[in-house]
């Protein structure tokens, strides 16, 4: 919006300058055309002079007729004595030259033809001689159209030639046909309700307008609004005036409608606006092709880089390579590149590692269970016993163990434990448990014994405060005496005649916890067919998805409706159980049962 | 799923009260808090009315910390123990060692 008005304020005023601009050159050529004629009207009043003292009225007449050969805007010159100043005896003489209006033929009144010509009377020639004072002087006539040789609409200018006492002695007129120049001024009438005024140093105003009807012959003072306005109202219209003072007078006033300069403008406006739009468009255009070649295109080269990279290859660097942020993001992303691959490389090389780990410790959980007797049946030789074991280790390797071996030929010692915690270092902890336990136990000691030994060496260098529960019985195969001792752990199972309890045991406190703890032993007797079923927390704690624990009622109910099963039948029963009761939850520790069934007696 | 251990201090006594599972994946959280405690209190009370299990990693965790008493000549008491929770100590033997009110 303030462009256009911008636009339009420059408009006006160009406008307006080209206005002037016009009418200063009409004035030049105007003023021009009056100095030729001011030349001319002296030139012949000179040779008036030269007639009348060289007593040659063929001079003045030839110079004339010559004269009019070559003038183009002067339709008529002459000069013109006062009475009796050319001859004593001749009261008119003069001589005149001018273009015949209607055959357009050059016409001699010498100064015979003058004799009879009462100009003296005439009334241009009284104008100009009531006028003419000085000499050198030019004066002009009024506009008047010529009734008596050329037909012209015209003006003359005259100059006069003086006696000593400075009386007139002659005048020479120059015939200025001001219909051309009328015509001229009408090719610089800026719009359709414009018109211009030439005026004569008379003051009398030659109004010019597309036709020649309306050349007025008025008077300035006779005008209804002022001539020397800038502007003025005329018959409800504003009009706007141009104007320009010349030689001798002359004036030349160009009137504008200022509404017409507008409406003229407004209609400009509007090719101008085509114009300013179709530029714009131009320029859209010019600066898409611009963003094209300079955004675009890298844009869409960086996309095709980068879809390349995203496809995995991250060697590729980015070629574009300019100073804006186009090429920012490319530096930027190049940096990108390397880092990731850098990072992917990092990331795969802890991978690996962590496969390693990964491999190493499904390697301990091999050896930890390989550490525990696994070949079934056992003991094939002793009908007096059947024992049945499993460990079934969680995701994350624990600490779960169990173990049975001979003490002596008869006595037969079976353990079941649970280290606190799990990972590596309770697998660690495991190891050295069992060995603990069964090294101690084959030297002969009693189950109590064993543990009061066992606790206080795991209680050495123990920092971690880890632990393990764990029961340990001996059973004598011949006599079915059990001796048994609980660091902690989960009470067993055992079946009588009917059915299992849960055996009545006082618990000590876990293996490694404390120092110097005494733990009790108990004894029982067991019949044929008696059976022993141990277990660790893995079986009690199980979890299902809500979080509820398999618990002791749960195992005591599964074993009691399973009475009959043969000890490695009824572990996977209870397994079985498990995997129902859990119902697809990971199993988050060991699951680890031992059976014993006694035989004999 | 973490514990939350909520804890007022006076000058007599720390309590913590913790609500939650003490279990394998929490416990480490436990023993960190419970080590520190000595540092700053003679008398460390466990308030367990929101505890509803402890596993053997728990167990560890309140060995640890009875231990950490002893050695920091501190005392360190359980008390609101439910019964299930007092089941696995009595069968584990930790109602002897623990200074359960």
């Amino acid at each position: 919006m303030f462009y256009s008005t911008l636009v339009i304020r420059n408009y006006k005023s160009m406008r307006l300058e080209s206005l002037i601009e016009s009418v200063n050159f009409e004035t030049e050529k105007v003023n021009k055309v009056i100095a030729e004629i001011k030349r001319s009207a002296l030139f012949f009043a000179s040779n008036a002079l030269i007639s009348l003292e060289g007593e040659s009225k063929s001079f003045g007449e030839k110079t004339a007729y010559e004269f009019m050969k070559t003038s183009k805007v002067i339709v008529g010159v002459g000069f013109w004595y006062e009475p009796y100043r050319f001859e004593p005896q001749t009261k008119l003489a003069g001589c005149y030259a001018f273009i015949n209006q209607k055959t357009k033929e050059i016409e001699l009144e010498d100064f015979e033809y003058t004799k009879t010509y009462d100009y003296l009377t005439s009334d241009w020639y009284t104008q100009i001689a009531d006028i003419l004072k000085n000499p050198y002087e030019v004066v002009w006539t009024r506009p008047y159209i010529d009734d008596s040789g050329t037909f012209a609409y015209m003006v003359t200018a005259s100059a006069g030639v003086f006696d000593e006492d400075n009386t007139l002695i002659a005048l020479s007129t120059v015939d200025w046909d001001i219909n051309e120049i009328i015509e001229e001024l009408n090719a610089i009438k800026p719009t359709t309700g414009s018109f211009v005024i030439l005026s004569a140093p008379s003051k009398d105003l030659i109004i010019s307008n597309t036709s020649a009807a309306n050349r007025q012959k008025t008077a300035i003072s006779e005008l209804s609004w002022d001539i020397y306005a800038d502007s003025f109202e005329l018959d409800g219209v504003n009009y706007m005036a141009l104007r320009r003072i010349m030689d001798n007078g002359w004036m030349l006033s160009v009137q504008i409608p200022t509404k017409e300069i507008f409406a003229e403008m407004e209609s400009q406006m509007e090719i101008f606006s085509i114009i300013l739009i179709s530029f714009a468009v131009i320029i859209l255009f010019c600066v898409r092709v611009f963003i094209s070649i300079l955004v675009i295109k890298p844009i869409e080269r960086l996309a095709l880089d980068i879809a390349e990279v995203g496809n995995g290859n991250l060697d590729k660097q980015i070629q574009v390579k300019s100073n804006d942020e186009v090429g920012l993001l490319a530096a930027t992303f190049n940096k990108m590149t390397v880092n990731l691959k850098s990072s992917i490389e990092q990331i795969a090389k802890e991978h690996a590692e962590r496969e390693r780990i990964g491999a190493e410790l499904e390697i301990a959980t091999q050896i930890q269970t390989s550490m525990l007797p696994s070949v079934f049946p056992k003991f094939a030789n002793h009908k007096d016993f059947d024992i049945y074991a499993s460990m079934l280790p969680a995701k994350e390797i624990g600490g779960d163990f169990y173990d049975f071996f001979f003490i002596d030929a008869n006595i037969l010692a079976v353990v079941i434990a649970d280290v606190s915690g799990k990972g590596i270092p309770s697998a660690l902890f495991m190891t050295v448990a069992k060995t603990l336990i069964k090294n101690n136990a084959q030297s002969g000691k009693s189950p109590k014994e064993v543990f009061d030994i066992v606790n206080n060496l795991l209680c050495e260098n123990n920092e971690a405060a880890m632990f393990v529960t764990a029961f340990m019985g001996y059973l004598d195969v011949k006599s079915g005496k059990f001796i048994f001792v609980n660091a902690g752990h989960n009470p067993p199972l055992l079946r009588g005649k009917e059915k299992y309890d849960y055996l009545k045991v006082k618990s000590g406190f876990v293996l490694g916890g404390m120092k110097d703890i005494s733990y009790s032993q108990d004894e029982i007797s067991l019949h044929s067919q008696d059976e022993l079923f141990l277990y660790t927390d893995g079986v009690t704690e199980a979890m299902n998805n809500e979080s509820r624990l398999f618990g002791e009622k749960r195992l005591h109910t599964t074993v009691n409706n399973n009475l009959n099963l043969a000890p490695k039948e009824l572990t996977e029963t209870v397994k079985q159980e498990i995997d129902k009761f859990a119902d697809g939850a990971q199993q988050a520790d060991d699951i680890t049962m031992l059976v014993l069934r006694y035989k004999g007696k | 799923m973490s514990i939350i251990i909520n804890k007022t201090k006076t000058d007599e006594k720390t309590v913590f009260a913790i609500e939650g599972k003490l279990d394998t994946t929490n416990s480490a959280q436990l023993q960190d808090e419970l080590i520190a405690a000595f540092d700053e209190t003679k008398h460390l009370e466990l308030d367990f009315a929101k505890i509803a299990y402890v596993s053997s990693t728990g167990l560890r965790v309140l060995l640890l910390g009875e231990k950490t008493a002893k050695k920091k000549e501190a005392e360190m008491t359980i008390i609101n123990v439910s019964s299930e929770v007092m089941e696995i100590f009595d069968l584990t033997g930790f109602s002897d060692i623990l200074n359960i009110v």
